[in-house]
């Protein structure tokens, strides 16, 4: 593992279910600190399953192999833990919580990863900046978590936690799913301010071109059926939009 | 002396084994004083006054209540927004009954604490006349050596609202009965009841909707944390008199248990006698979602913290209800005692 390697996955393969039902099939994948990472794939191809993986997701059974973040053993750390070093994962499906806002829920959170007590004012302009990146209306922050949100301002809320929260490394699942051409421009700007602004690591699940349009991609791979069937830089990406992923199932 | 009072009796009854068509409860009357029980009124929207009779409602806690209460009542009437309290310093019994006037608007919030091993009683009937719309919101912080009985009786006319609130945290043992009346037509009734019962509580509860009147509504919630070896029996009535043609009435209940020694007892009923009416039940009882203690888990809680924040926030949605900050910094801090 290179110094300037930030996580690092070997040979994983999970299983859900009862029945064990195969899902990641000896993946392996290496990402580099500050870099930008795709994951494209047909349904069911396991790419929901990978994000969930790096974030201890608990339906999902690690058979074997091993999930490296900044050298240290992750595969068995909770996700809490996991979070404080510095991942985060953007949920296609976010949740809501009703009962409390998402400001003070947004305060709550940092002050667990920071293990600090941070001020109201202090978290207040943190807050307003964030929201400004991606053109958030302030009142959003003062309604319950995700409560009566569209599923694009979920979507939003979720790249509002991730310019907040400031991880350093950030897994993307769908952001762009369900979103308007507006919505993913601006949610596209958020994601990358993180990365410019914060020199933010991006693993980012994806069936959309555009998302990516402000930012500046390393690499792509495609998984097809739990195995990663190629990996390449940006250009696999306009490959996949021609020509789809027929020749890497039949391969 | 001690005697056997028969309580919250279901109005339709099971199997008897089951132990769910109403409880035994001994009280020993001679040691209930009306003097134990304090009403401090705080505001200018409810005044006591004796000028106002009307037939009481009858009790869902069944006949034998009627043995316990004393015969005079306290009459009040709202005029616009109060907060009362209830202090029991000792068992006693309190009985009111409380006016809402044609056209009037407010809303009452009630705490009732204090102590009392042997009983405390407090049975209130409310009587809203037409167009009145009442939000009452009862808070029930008794210590928890208490046996309370609670006695909730309303008779709603015609396109009168009332909406009941409710919280019990505290008490040992808890029969709260309600018996909401729909007499008057396009009366509508929301009820939403929260409890969070830890070591051995119990709660044992009785709510009716009576719909008399055509074009009647009624929703009943309940929802609640159990933790320890806390117990809690939920009967709801939707009871479709004859002739409440086009009633509305839906019961749902909510329970989250976070101990395998607790005890939850549902009995929904639905009664028709009247055919062009619409009830409905429903019913979540289990766990917190793995989904939503993972997704709290990934912005940094540990589970514990998750499962505290997410029941924090159920009770958040009640206090934030509550104009009075200091009663709501009181319940906040019951609720975070509970669940440390």
């Amino acid at each position: 593992m290179s110094n300037n390697t930030i996580l690092e996955i070997k040979n994983l393969s999970t299983t859900v279910g009862e029945e064990k039902t195969p899902i990641l099939r000896n993946v392996d994948l290496t990402v580099g600190r500050g870099e930008t990472h795709i994951i494209m794939g047909p349904n069911g191809a396991g790419k929901s399953t990978l994000g969930f993986s790096i974030m201890g997701g608990p339906a999902y059974e690690i058979e074997s192999g091993s999930i490296i973040f900044e050298g240290e053993d992750i595969t068995d750390m909770s996700p809490d833990k996991r979070a404080m070093k510095g991942i985060y994962l953007s949920f296609q499906n976010p949740i809501e919580v009703p009962g409390i806002t998402m400001r003070s829920f947004l305060r709550s959170s940092l002050q667990q990863l920071t293990g600090k007590k941070i001020k109201f004012s202090e978290f207040n302009k943190i807050l307003e900046e964030a929201m400004e990146m991606i053109n958030m209306d302030p009142s959003y922050v003062d309604r319950d978590v995700n409560v009566g949100f569209s599923g694009g301002e979920k979507k939003k809320a979720e790249i509002l936690q991730l310019l907040v929260l400031k991880p350093k490394l950030a897994i993307l699942d769908e952001t762009d799913s369900g979103l308007d051409v507006d919505a993913v421009r601006t949610v596209s700007q958020g994601i990358s301010a993180y990365k410019k602004k914060y020199g933010g690591t991006l693993i980012i699940i994806t069936h959309n071109a555009a998302i990516l349009e402000a930012l500046d991609v390393d690499k792509t791979h495609v998984l097809v059926k739990g195995k990663i069937a190629k990996s390449g830089g940006a250009e696999l990406i306009d490959e996949i939009n021609r020509n789809g992923f027929e020749k890497y199932i039949d391969g | 002396m001690t005697e056997k009072y028969m309580i919250n009796t279901s109005p339709v009854l099971t199997f008897a084994k089951l132990g769910m068509n109403g409880d035994t409860v001994r009280i020993n009357t001679s040691k209930i004083r009306k003097e134990n029980v304090e009403q401090y009124i705080f505001g200018n929207g409810i005044i006591a006054n004796n000028d106002y009779e009307e037939l009481l409602p009858v009790s869902a806690s069944g006949e034998d209540i009627n043995k316990l209460l004393s015969p005079d009542s306290r009459l009040m009437t709202v005029k616009g927004d109060a907060e009362v309290t209830l202090s029991f310093t000792g068992s006693g019994v309190v009985q009111r009954v409380i006016r809402v006037a044609r056209g009037v608007e407010a809303t009452l919030v009630e705490v009732v604490r204090g102590s009392a091993t042997d009983a405390a009683i407090n049975s209130t009937s409310y009587i809203l006349e037409e167009n009145a719309r009442l939000k009452l919101i009862r808070i029930q912080l008794l210590e928890k050596d208490t046996l309370y009985i609670d006695d909730l009786r309303a008779k709603l006319l015609a396109d009168s609202y009332l909406e009941v609130v409710r919280l019990d945290m505290g008490s040992k043992m808890s029969y709260i009965a309600s018996n909401v009346s729909l007499d008057g037509k396009n009366a509508e009734y929301l009820a939403h009841g929260d409890y969070l019962l830890n070591g051995s509580q119990r709660l044992d509860i009785n709510m009716i909707a009576d719909h008399i009147a055509p074009n009647t509504k009624s929703d009943m919630r309940c929802d609640g944390v159990l933790l320890d070896s806390a117990s809690k029996i939920f009967r709801g009535v939707l009871d479709f008199k004859s002739g409440c043609k086009g009633a509305k009435g839906a019961e749902n209940e909510e329970v989250i248990l976070l101990s395998p020694d607790v005890d939850n007892q549902s009995v929904p009923i639905i009664l028709c006698g009247e055919e062009d009416v619409e009830g409905n039940h429903g019913a979540s009882v289990g766990k917190i979602s793995d989904e939503i203690i993972y997704y709290l888990m990934t912005r940094g809680f540990d589970e514990d913290s998750a499962i505290r924040l997410i029941i924090r926030s159920k009770f958040n949605t009640l206090t934030e209800q509550l104009a009075n900050k200091e009663l709501r910094r009181v319940i906040n801090k019951l609720v975070d005692g509970v669940l440390s």
